[in-house]
């Protein structure tokens, strides 16, 4: 579904990935850690088409295409869904029209028509039943004035609605406490699926309680210097990175 | 003929308006050497003849409603009140024999000379029994023609008057008006004024005098035009006395907006707040100048002012000028005022969630202006304006 091969990036005139490889499989849920820094983050923006980064070197096919050739809204549309680590607020508009307009954007992608309002609504009333949130988050202005933990959830309800192929997860569980995190891991689980594959970074193992991946990789100093099953993940726990990373 | 000599010429018989034309002789009409004109001038009247208004429309006044605003309405042509056009209101009585308040002074500039020495006062009494609102339509038709309306309205205690003054209309005129809101103890005011006159050249002074435990707020929408100014000076003259000034102006093309406010604390324990947004494009300029003046007697003030702006051309132009006068220290104030492109945050994250570049630059646009219209304490009038902000954008927003 997803290869990334020797993957150059930068912001300004600092690079920050210095050759990434990375191949997921459709169904899968790898799992990238690493310390502060590393960058996590700015591998999750690249693959989603952030322009505050320029890619110098390398290469990501999705489902075939070249990724980096394609906007941000057209990944989006493609499947491509990133979890904001710190969601934007964006005073003005609700947040029942962006849900509406990217669910039909999507749908337009595959040919489909406008969602119509009744089917809409119940669709998203289930999605926030799931979620464990208030209908009046629909009416309120997006992420404006939200809590950390109810900005989360909001990311996965979204990823809820608009079920992408691809779910990048930026540091979901920071900020997050014990309650909001099991619901925000049963929400990733829902999507779980043979066609649906998640790249979640993160620093803790917590999230990785909830949402059991099938491989762990370990970036320090913009490459993936170590990876394995979930024990991996384990190991950091016990070890720490520099720990870890001085074996590798 | 100028505009200047034309307006001289219009002066009325009365000694305040014989000495209202001598000031406008002697001063002349506000010019770019003016501190508070310093960046839009009103050249393009220099050599633009205007003849007196005539009253002369054969249309529907209704055509003008907003939809859902269901109010009493009084209707001006070129500043010329019609009484034949407007409803009779409970509450509502108005007269033209009355005392001038006299609050803006025909010294303050060449408009408010220009406007004592021309215009025919006209005074509206508001009781405790009106509960309609009121919407006075001033409607420009014809050209270069000079309107001068002058209104005072006389709000007695304990009354409440909500009031949307409209300017609308194709006329190519100079619109100059004055306004004195005299607000008795316990009453409430909200005005809005909506301009939406594209071809006229409109100024306006506004004086409002709050009393005790008074609230008065004001709402300008300037949709743009060719040449709006809006001056507005609000008094807190008794304890507890509080106002709200917001504002939106959106210029594209070479529109023009021009807001002025002053606010003057000058007893204990009153309060202030102001929210000014405005957005340009294209070659728009537009100007906030906001003052807000806490006399050495006002403790316990508490005053807030907010100004946002958004360029979205780099040939348009906003110039904004927050100023605080603060002469006592047991006072809670707060300004800021920004002018800035889109967020690019906030255009990604929209994009990421497969929102088009600009449809996301469109709803960015329309976000900003919306949070003037969530503010209007008036569902149809918000509703109104979110559909004329929508619709200068090159997207469905809505």
């Amino acid at each position: 579904m997803l290869e990334i091969k020797n993957l150059h990036a930068r912001v300004g005139d600092k690079p920050i990935l210095k050759g990434i490889n990375l191949s997921v499989g459709e169904g899968e849920i790898h799992a990238i850690m690493g310390p502060n820094g590393s960058g996590k983050s700015t591998l999750s923006s690249v693959l989603a088409g952030h322009t505050d980064y320029e890619v110098t070197d390398g290469e990501v096919i999705y489902q075939g295409e070249n990724l980096l050739e394609m906007e941000p809204e057209e990944r989006a549309r493609a499947g491509i869904f990133l979890s904001f680590q710190y969601p934007v607020e964006v005073p003005g508009v609700k947040n029942i029209y962006l849900l509406k307009s990217a669910l039909n954007a999507k749908r337009a992608h595959q040919g489909l028509d406008e969602i119509n309002p009744v089917e809409f609504l119940k669709l998203v009333r289930e999605k926030l039943a799931l979620m464990k949130m208030d209908e009046a988050i629909l009416h309120r202005n997006i992420n404006e004035g939200f809590s950390g933990g109810e900005k989360k959830r909001n990311e996965i309800l979204q990823m809820q609605l608009l079920e992408p192929t691809l779910g990048l997860l930026d540091e979901t569980d920071s900020g997050l406490d014990v309650d909001a995190l099991r619901i925000v891991g049963e929400g990733i689980n829902h999507l779980r699926a043979e066609n649906r594959s998640f790249v979640m970074v993160t620093h803790y193992q917590r999230l990785l309680d909830h949402v059991k991946p099938d491989y762990v990789h370990v970036l320090a100093g913009g490459q993936i210097r170590a990876s394995g099953d979930f024990t991996l993940a384990q190991r950091l726990e016990k070890e720490g990175y520099e720990g870890l990373l001085a074996e590798a | 003929m100028s505009a200047l000599e034309s307006l001289i010429s219009h002066s009325g018989p009365s000694a305040e308006q014989q000495s209202a034309r001598a000031v406008l002789a002697r001063m002349g009409l506000p010019n770019r050497r003016l501190e508070d004109w310093k960046y839009l001038s009103l050249k393009h009247l220099e050599n633009e003849a205007l003849t007196a208004p005539v009253a002369d429309f054969d249309g529907h006044a209704s055509e003008y409603d907003i939809p859902g605003f269901n109010a009493a309405r009084l209707v001006w042509v070129n500043g010329i009140f019609c009484a034949p056009l407007s409803d009779q209101v409970t509450g509502l009585t108005w007269s033209n024999q009355a005392q001038d308040l006299d609050w803006v002074s025909p010294e303050l500039d060449g408009l408010a000379a220009a406007n004592r020495a021309g215009a025919e006062l006209m005074e509206i009494q508001v009781s405790p029994e009106l509960v309609m609102p009121v919407h006075c339509l001033f409607l420009s038709i014809g050209e270069q023609q000079a309107a001068q309306p002058r209104l005072q309205w006389r709000v007695s205690a304990n009354a409440q008057l909500e009031v949307l003054e409209q300017h609308a209309g194709p006329g190519a005129n100079l619109v100059n008006m004055v306004s004195q809101f005299d607000l008795a103890a316990d009453t409430k005011v909200t005005r809005y004024k909506l301009l939406n006159t594209t071809q006229a050249t409109h100024t306006a002074h506004t004086h409002a005098r709050v009393a005790k435990n008074a609230d008065f707020q004001n709402h300008v929408i300037d949709l743009g035009g060719r040449f709006h100014r809006d001056q507005i000076k609000v008094e807190l003259s008794e304890a507890r006395a509080t106002t709200r000034l917001n504002g939106l102006y959106m210029v594209d093309g070479r529109y023009q907006s021009d807001s002025h406010t002053r606010i003057e604390h000058l007893v204990p324990q009153c309060t202030s707040a102001q929210h000014y947004r405005g957005i340009a494009n294209g070659r728009g300029k537009a100007v906030f100048n906001g003052i807000v003046y806490i006399g050495k007697n006002a403790s316990q003030s508490a005053t807030e002012q907010k100004n946002a702006n958004l360029l979205l051309s780099n040939k348009a132009e906003i110039n904004p000028k927050p100023e605080l006068q603060i002469h006592n220290d047991d006072v809670v104030a707060s300004h800021g005022s920004t002018v800035g492109n889109l967020d690019d945050d906030q255009l990604f994250y929209l994009r990421q969630r497969g929102i088009g570049e600009d449809e996301g630059r469109a709803l960015l646009t329309f976000a900003f202006a919306e949070q003037i219209a969530q503010a209007l304490p008036c569902a149809p009038l918000a509703e109104y304006l979110e559909q004329r902000i929508a619709k200068n954008l090159p997207m469905d927003v809505l």
